[in-house]
């Protein structure tokens, strides 16, 4: 698990695709501050069909790490491409334990990237 | 030190449960006594006049009685309810009836949610102020606060036994006395007091106290409204419609007498029944041994947490406060802290501990902590565990 771990802490210290968007087309906020874990996904479509995308947020390691890692792995794919991402992507990425054990801090930024998404259509 | 872990079945080999503040574990006779009630004679109660009804019934009563015995109350004082949040939710609909607008109910700033948002939303449907007396940045109840916002206008004032998150053990006394001086009612939040202390509810000077079943060794499902029978004997239940009722007629109804007018519907017999059991448990224990088990555990824990380069911990020294210590490891999220404690089969809560208002108040790192809380079963080994859980932790996440 600890390589996974590792995995996680990199994003989480040296965030990629961190920081509000100018011009966003959509502003979509997740989770809630009641349960601590809040990631604010930002979306901008480019002239060849593919989206630029980023986030902001505050919370848990794993929440603000899977922020990361997801909105990295989104930056510059189109709609369909991002709507096809699933929890096998995540999982891939930070390991079962996590997956299992964290599962709503983990997927907060991809259910919410996904719901941004939609609300271009 | 007390030795009862073999009568809880859950506590098998490598377990560490030190979450007994969220719910507490089942001893054996507290499952078996409900596995008898569903095997032996699983009527509905108060209706019927076969034997099984009979039976149910007379046990039902009997764990009212158990209860009523424990307080120093009278049954008829004892309502069942699902939780203490159903309980203290019950309190504010009796309450309801006196509360005008205007009026203010005064709440402290330490309390669970239980007993903050039903008064909460009662002065917003009454228009009567809602007005919060703080705690001391040490975690103690600020009475000089209390005192000054006291007005004589003041008809309700909720506070609870014990802190869910900081453990302290607010001068409840005091404050009800002074309470009633200005001729406001008193609310008690009794759910995590009960389990380690016993409580004699008239001495409290309290009108209504909320317990929790489940936090003392009773089942899931199971809470206790107590109340001065003056007050119960006209109020306002939360539901209506079956076995609570006299007469029903084309367009009015008759209530029943207390305690039936405020357990409408099917109630939980085998929860009722199982806590009736957890009330025989913990007086076989003794709240003295109780109580010496677990100061001497809370202290350790207290002193084990603080010793722990990078740990914060929350609220007044153990002389002061209830089973509990609630914490935070500079860097790390609690949510991380408590999931990766859990991976090792370390048991603790993490989150606001449905106190949002407390972490606010006192600044709290992410507005959340991670609390562990100790029970007659745990050990000095589990506070160890815990200790090495978090420097493993500490390790893990790179501290």
């Amino acid at each position: 698990m600890q390589e996974f771990l590792d995995y996680i802490l990199d994003h989480y210290h040296r965030p990629r695709r961190k920081g509000e968007m100018e011009g966003a087309e959509v502003v979509l906020k997740g989770g809630n501050p009641g349960c601590g874990d809040v990631v604010v996904i930002y979306l901008r479509r480019e002239g060849d069909g593919t989206l630029k995308v980023s986030f902001t947020g505050e919370g848990c390691t794993v929440s603000q790490a899977c922020a990361s890692i997801v909105c990295e792995a989104a930056d510059g794919k189109t709609p369909d491409e991002i709507l096809n991402m699933d929890y096998t992507f995540l999982e891939e990425r930070v390991g079962p334990d996590i997956m299992r054990g964290r599962f709503k801090c983990a997927t907060l930024a991809l259910d919410t990237l996904k719901a941004a998404v939609q609300s271009l259509k | 030190m007390v030795d009862c872990r073999a009568e809880f079945p859950a506590l098998r080999e490598g377990v560490v449960y030190l979450d007994s503040g969220a719910t507490s574990l089942k001893p054996r006779t507290v499952i078996e006594a409900m596995v008898k009630y569903y095997e032996e004679f699983p009527a509905n109660v108060h209706r019927g006049g076969y034997p099984w009804a009979n039976r149910a019934t007379e046990a039902y009563e009997e764990s009212r009685e158990k209860v009523a015995r424990l307080l120093g109350a009278h049954p008829d004082e004892v309502v069942f309810t699902k939780n203490a949040t159903e309980a203290l939710n019950l309190a504010a609909s009796i309450l309801g009836e006196y509360v005008k607008e205007g009026d203010r109910i005064l709440v402290s700033v330490m309390e669970h949610h239980a007993n903050f948002l039903p008064w909460m939303r009662l002065a917003r449907i009454k228009g009567a102020e809602f007005v919060i007396f703080n705690v001391t940045p040490d975690g103690y109840l600020d009475l000089n606060d209390f005192k000054k916002k006291l007005t004589h206008n003041t008809k309700v004032v909720a506070l609870t036994m014990a802190s869910n998150v900081l453990g302290t053990i607010p001068p409840f006394k005091r404050v009800a006395k002074m309470a009633r001086e200005v001729g406001a009612y008193v609310v008690l939040d009794g759910a995590q007091y009960l389990s380690h202390h016993r409580v004699r509810v008239r001495e409290t000077g309290a009108h209504l106290i909320g317990f929790s079943g489940h936090k003392i060794f009773g089942p899931m499902g199971t809470g206790i409204l107590w109340g001065r029978k003056e007050l119960l004997k006209d109020g306002n239940p939360l539901l209506i419609g079956g076995s609570m009722i006299k007469d029903v007629g084309f367009d009015n109804y008759e209530l029943e007498e207390t305690p039936k007018r405020y357990e409408a519907g099917t109630p939980d017999v085998g929860g009722v029944i199982g806590l009736g059991a957890a009330i025989d448990f913990i007086l076989k224990i003794g709240y003295d041994n109780i109580l010496a088990h677990e100061g001497e555990l809370t202290r350790y824990l207290y002193e084990s947490l603080r010793s722990v380069p990078g740990v914060e911990v929350y609220g007044p020294p153990p002389e002061d406060r209830t089973s509990l210590v609630a914490f935070n490891l500079r860097g790390l999220h609690p949510h991380d802290l408590a999931w990766y404690l859990g991976e090792m089969g370390i048991m603790v809560r993490s989150g606001g501990h449905c106190a949002h208002p407390l972490h606010k108040f006192l600044d709290i790192p992410y507005h959340q902590s991670v609390r562990a809380s100790v029970s007659i079963f745990n050990t000095k080994g589990d506070v160890d565990r815990l200790v090495e859980g978090i420097e493993r932790a500490k390790r893990a996440f790179r501290l």
